[in-house]
């Protein structure tokens, strides 16, 4: 292989995980980063500083220098706790098998003090906590600012960070790791070992160009000695960085007095968008009834029983609810209450839909009608009722704290289950169908560690009654690299996802799932969801939820089985031999402030037994960041590679990034390694997020915009 | 069956770029392509529109014309609906704004959009007044913003609005934050009391609104 080949190689592996993020750490959208080192987390340039970024940043960090080239995604989740990802290729490494070594890392890093007047911020951090330890380390920094742009950094570092300038050998040995199939967090090496000291200083020349020096704690022993990966010179680095934009910045250094370095990174923060303000119609106005004294026709309740009145009320609030992005699934009316079934089609944030709803009610609905029921609708389904009354519209519409008193007098309740609904003609049945592009890609596979494919997508539903619905996706890929891989599954256990590779080779129009679905009510606070057929690409069969989730409840509990059967490669109706029974007994948990916790427990595709952890945070504009985590009863060894399946999983909402009203959204699951354990159906249209949405926690979260 | 695959394939190629579906809420990828571009383009630097009465047509309606400071953009408002004393004027393309006597109150698809406020009615009456103005932040929660004001009467001023002169008399109100910058809005009030022109303090992305009031 040429040297042009490998750097190559190196170049495609760093951007594998940097196309998992870079549409969303756009450099043309988000806030200004901070100082952001090789590692990809703050930091002056191979150390680290007590710096955090702000609140709810994504940060995307691709560098370069002495043939190892990183691509880190971290993520500050809390104000004080951030996670990384990262991704390294270290090229010449003629080593293991490897003529370019791949390693994943992952890092937690917390501030224990913030900076004051006079004290420093103070972090602790644990970098590549598992797996190979290629890059271990722990370290605990301080980091002072002083006046005229002026920082500095010092800190303490075990394992790699401990290796250079060594000032004590610590309280214990630090024994070599126990790599095995790697993955799993060598806690017995935390804090011990060698002691370093490093530290540096950084100053804001500008307010675009930064300069900084550092001394390293880090002897590169590995790559510099044995390796022969770069020469290290020098103990001194130094470097400048320079902000390109509202949220890129671009450093050049020069490291270990020997090489030169250069990284790139770009930040966004799901909390600061960078459009002013999104660019819907503006609504109408709530339109104020005339006083009830004096006009006493206006007020009366007769029309109830006028033979044409339900049928014009259904097509006027149907013809505006159209104007408003809404489809009107039904309304039942007294004289005093109505009740309407909508679904949103446009908005990102359903407190605004349900704002639109309630404005539309008040020009279509006779003045006796006092009290909105509003019911959002998902997938056939009454999801909450949110009750206002008339009055309150009116007299709060201008209220200086509209919002906060809206919420105030608002009832939020289960949906009634037996209304005799009006439903307009076309609601049922109908056709939804969509024609597309589609890109699937594939990650961290050491021959090609970025395999994409790109195709067109033919997707339809058909809602043949509430509830009731046949779902179909044909994909027709067009050219790309997911087919090229050559990886064959090592895999003992049962050979559930490792398979991958082959699926993709299937030639023509894949078959991506057609299933029929039945979602229903059970009752009062229970959801319900089957669906039959050819599930997910790689299984077919029967699968069946059922959710229980009180409207003001932070807690959720669901269960789910599924008996399924293992798909052919080719993507067309045949089935494999292999039959197994899934299933989940589930747990949510909202517990405020954004972030919510998961725990599903049952078996497995592979029929292993355990449980998943998923925490997430989750942004009232729709945005989700979240990592979760498998520990089932398959042994490290009969898992492979990584021993435990692990990932992140990111959403975005397109208004983010358009400014435009939508309710799609960008999603992605990061795995850093896909196995058989821990393997869990994908089954479409599961019931949380849906019926969480629509849910007082959720909606008083983004309460801000129902007046919007 | 290759061959049956291209050419279907050739066929969806075509249908790439358009993008095509039953959902006409669902962006296509032509629409969010244009979006992006659009977000990336700088303003352009057409002149501002200039609004005559002959532009009017003999349209007797009450009118609000409405300018941004920010960009010179210029609209023409309707009276839409009345709430008490709060009025909201609209434009045919859908932006909207609320007036509680002479003062902005909300504003709706200007961009960073005052959501709520507690404003007086008039200049004219007030010498010192606590407002409250909120706006939404990125994760969709509300902003309360503070400005203690003060009000002072100016001189005399003959303001033309439309072609027509009206003497006016100029008042300030002079805010002061900690929030954000320090303001200044300016009202020419008409020998009835009413603010016939006016320049106004909305949001900090957006700046100021210069309101014209029109066969009122």
């Amino acid at each position: 292989m040429s040297l042009k080949q490998r750097k190559s190689q190196v170049l495609t592996g760093t951007m594998a995980a940097w196309g998992v993020s870079v549409v969303l750490a756009s450099p043309v959208f988000g806030q200004e980063s901070q100082n952001i080192g090789l590692y990809g987390t703050p930091g002056l340039i191979d150390m680290p500083t007590a710096q955090v970024l702000p609140d709810g940043e994504l940060a995307t960090t691709l560098s370069y220098f002495g043939n190892i080239a990183r691509t880190t995604v971290t993520f500050q989740g809390t104000p004080r706790l951030s996670g990384s990802f990262r991704y390294n290729g270290i090229s010449d490494w003629n080593a293991d098998g490897f003529e370019t070594y791949y390693d994943r890392n992952f890092d937690l890093k917390y501030q224990l003090v913030q900076e004051g007047d006079y004290v420093p911020a103070i972090s602790i951090g644990l970098q590549d906590l598992g797996g190979t330890g290629l890059n271990s380390a722990e370290y605990i920094v301080a980091t002072k600012t002083f006046g005229a742009g002026i920082t500095g950094t010092v800190g303490l570092g075990w394992g790699r960070l401990g290796s250079n300038n060594v000032i004590s050998n610590g309280l214990s040995a630090r024994e070599p790791i126990d790599v095995g199939t790697g993955g799993s967090f060598n806690v017995d090496q935390w804090f011990k070992g060698d002691i370093g000291l490093f530290g540096g200083v950084s100053w804001q020349a500008t307010d675009r160009l930064g300069l900084m020096a550092e001394y390293s704690s880090d002897s590169y022993a590995l790559e510099s000695g044995e390796r022969q990966v770069f020469e290290r010179k020098s103990d001194f680095n130094f470097g400048l960085r320079y902000k390109l934009g509202r949220s890129a910045t671009l450093g050049a250094y020069y490291l270990y007095g020997s090489e030169v370095g250069v990284s790139l990174a770009f930040a966004t923060n799901p909390k600061n968008p960078s459009y002013a303000g999104t660019t819907e119609a503006a609504p109408y106005a709530v339109a104020r009834r005339v006083p009830r004294k004096g006009n006493p026709d206006v007020w009366a309740e007769n029309w109830v029983g006028l033979p044409s009145s339900n049928t014009v009320l259904t097509n006027s609030t149907k013809e505006l609810f159209e104007r408003e992005g809404l489809r009107l699934e039904g309304l039942s009316m007294t004289a005093n209450t109505v009740t309407v079934r909508f679904e949103n089609l446009r908005y990102s944030v359903l407190s605004q839909a349900i704002g639109r709803v309630a404005r539309t009610l008040s020009m279509t609905m006779p003045a006796s009608v006092e009290t909105f029921r509003i019911i959002p609708i998902a997938k056939g389904i009454p999801l909450s009722a949110i009750t206002m009354r008339r009055s309150d519209l009116e007299a709060l519409e201008h209220d200086s704290n509209a919002s906060d008193a809206l919420l105030a007098v608002t009832g939020f309740s289960d949906a009634p289950l037996d209304d005799p609904l009006l439903r307009p003609d076309d609601v049922y049945p109908r056709l939804r169908w969509a024609l597309a592009p589609y890109t699937r890609t594939s990650y961290f596979e050491p021959e090609n560690p970025l395999r994409f494919e790109v195709g067109i997508k033919a997707e339809a539903t058909y809602h043949m009654a509430p509830g009731w619905s046949v779902s179909g996706r044909i994909n027709q890929p067009l050219g790309g690299t997911l087919d090229g891989s050559v990886r064959e599954s090592n895999s003992v256990l049962p050979r559930v996802r490792s398979d991958a590779a082959t699926y993709n080779k299937a030639e023509g129009p894949v078959l991506s799932y057609l299933t029929v679905d039945h979602y229903r009510r059970l009752g009062k606070n229970l959801y319900f969801h089957g669906a039959a057929g050819y599930l997910e690409r790689m299984f077919a069969g029967v699968a069946a939820e059922v959710l229980w989730k009180p409207v003001s409840s932070p807690l959720g509990l669901g269960f789910e089985v599924a008996q399924v059967t293992q798909r052919d490669f080719d993507g067309r109706f045949g089935l494999q031999d292999y039959s197994i029974t899934t299933g989940h007994a589930s747990a949510y948990y909202e517990l405020g402030n954004d972030y919510m916790i998961q725990v599903d427990a049952g078996r497995y595709l592979a029929g292993d037994l355990g449980a998943t952890l998923t925490v997430t945070r989750e942004f009232a504009n729709g945005w989700r960041i979240g990592a979760f985590a498998t520990r089932t009863d398959v042994s490290a060894e009969d898992f492979g590679e990584g021993s435990f399946d692990k990932g992140f999983i990111i959403q975005a909402p397109f208004t983010y990034f358009l400014g435009n009203q939508t309710t799609q959204v960008a999603n992605t699951t990061v795995r850093p390694i896909q196995r058989d354990g821990g393997a869990r159906l994908n089954v479409r249209g599961r019931l949380y997020q849906d019926v969480r949405d629509a849910h007082k926690q959720r909606l008083s979260h983004q309460w801000g915009r129902v007046w919007k | 069956m290759i061959r049956l695959t291209k050419l279907l394939a050739a066929c969806g190629l075509a249908l790439i770029v358009a993008g095509c579906g039953s959902e006409k809420e669902r962006l296509k990828p032509q629409q969010i392509a244009k979006q992006v571009t659009d977000n990336l383009k700088k303003d352009d630097n057409t002149a501002p529109v200039v609004v005559t009465r002959a532009m009017l047509n003999g349209i007797t309606d009450p009118l609000l014309l409405v300018g941004t400071q920010i960009d010179g953009g210029v609209g023409l408002m309707g009276a839409q609906a009345i709430n008490g004393a709060h009025i909201t004027w609209r434009t045919a393309d859908d932006i909207s704004l609320v007036m509680h006597g002479d003062m902005i109150s909300s504003t709706r698809r200007f961009g960073q959009d005052l959501m709520s406020a507690r404003t007086p009615r008039s200049p004219t009456n007030q010498s010192t007044f606590r407002r409250e103005y909120r706006y939404l932040g990125g994760d969709e929660q509300l902003l309360r913003v503070t400005a203690d004001c003060t009000y002072t009467a100016g001189s005399r001023e003959t303001i033309t609005v439309l072609d027509q002169r009206i003497l006016t008399q100029k008042f300030t109100e002079r805010c002061i934050s900690d929030q954000i910058d320090d303001f200044s809005n300016i009202y020419w009030v008409d020998k009835r009391g009413i603010s016939i022109k006016s320049k106004q303090f909305v949001s900090p992305k957006l700046g100021f609104i210069i309101l014209q009031r029109i066969n009122q």
